[in-house]
């Protein structure tokens, strides 16, 4: 019968784990393979920066994309860094609770809507008035909580794809560490 | 249009290709095979599904 793992087995385990899930390739370098750890570094950094650059850097934002960022997590270190800084740096969006605007409302924030007739879109200021669309006289506008980005579905994938190769990356670091 | 979108996922194909075949060997040279082969059956069997589902369409 198989002895049962030490707990220094499993502490390196975790740690070996970790290293690979922070650093594309890092786990696989602690463990003395240095072809799969570029390998794996290479490919796996290479594809999530290649759709980062083709979202035009708008991928990555927990606020965004929440349901995305639970994929590009996999890639630790570099989505949890890219996040805080579009986190920090952005204004927040419309709540979900201004649904729609009719004219004469006022706006809290400066907040980009859409005309539900025409679907022109226009960027109200904070404190700005709604007022009938100048194109097509349309009442009702609708908040914009993604403005449309070109490549930005592309960007998603291949950041997407990127973590979750990661995390069975990561897996099989950990699963090696326990068996040396 | 659509071409366009297919070669941008082919990127996509041949890192996944890569990926899983060094998890899975050892040696460079038969990481490098088995991802060709990998790579291969996926873009082979993408256009496969995208012209049954074209003559389907077109049959219905």
């Amino acid at each position: 019968m198989a002895e049962k793992p030490g707990p220094e087995v499993w502490a390196k385990s975790a740690l070996v784990g970790a290293a690979g899930w922070l650093v594309p390739g890092f786990g696989h370098l602690l463990l003395g393979r240095k072809l799969k750890a570029g390998l794996f570094c290479g490919l796996i950094f290479a594809c999530y920066l290649i759709g980062y650059a083709i979202s035009g850097g708008t991928c990555v934002n927990r606020r965004d994309h929440p349901y995305s960022y639970y994929a590009q997590v996999g890639v630790g270190s570099l989505t949890l860094w890219l996040n805080s800084i579009h986190t920090a740096e952005e204004p927040r969006r419309p709540t979900s609770r201004q649904t729609a605007f009719l004219p004469g409302t006022s706006v809290r924030e400066a907040t980009p809507v859409r005309c539900v007739a025409c679907g022109r879109i226009e960027e109200l200021p904070a404190g700005g008035l709604v007022a009938p669309c100048p194109e097509c006289g349309g009442r009702k506008h609708k908040p914009v909580r993604h403005l449309y980005v070109p490549g930005l579905d592309l960007g998603l994938l291949y950041t997407m794809v990127a973590g979750l190769l990661n995390l069975l990356v990561a897996a099989d670091a950990f699963d090696q560490a326990g068996r040396r | 249009m659509l071409l366009a979108h297919f070669l941008l996922l082919v990127p996509i194909a041949a890192v996944v290709a890569l990926v899983l075949s060094a998890l899975k060997l050892d040696d460079w040279e038969d990481i490098r095979r088995q991802a060709v082969r990998s790579f291969t059956a996926m873009v082979v069997g993408t256009i496969a599904f995208a012209v049954a589902v074209e003559l389907f369409t077109l049959t219905i």
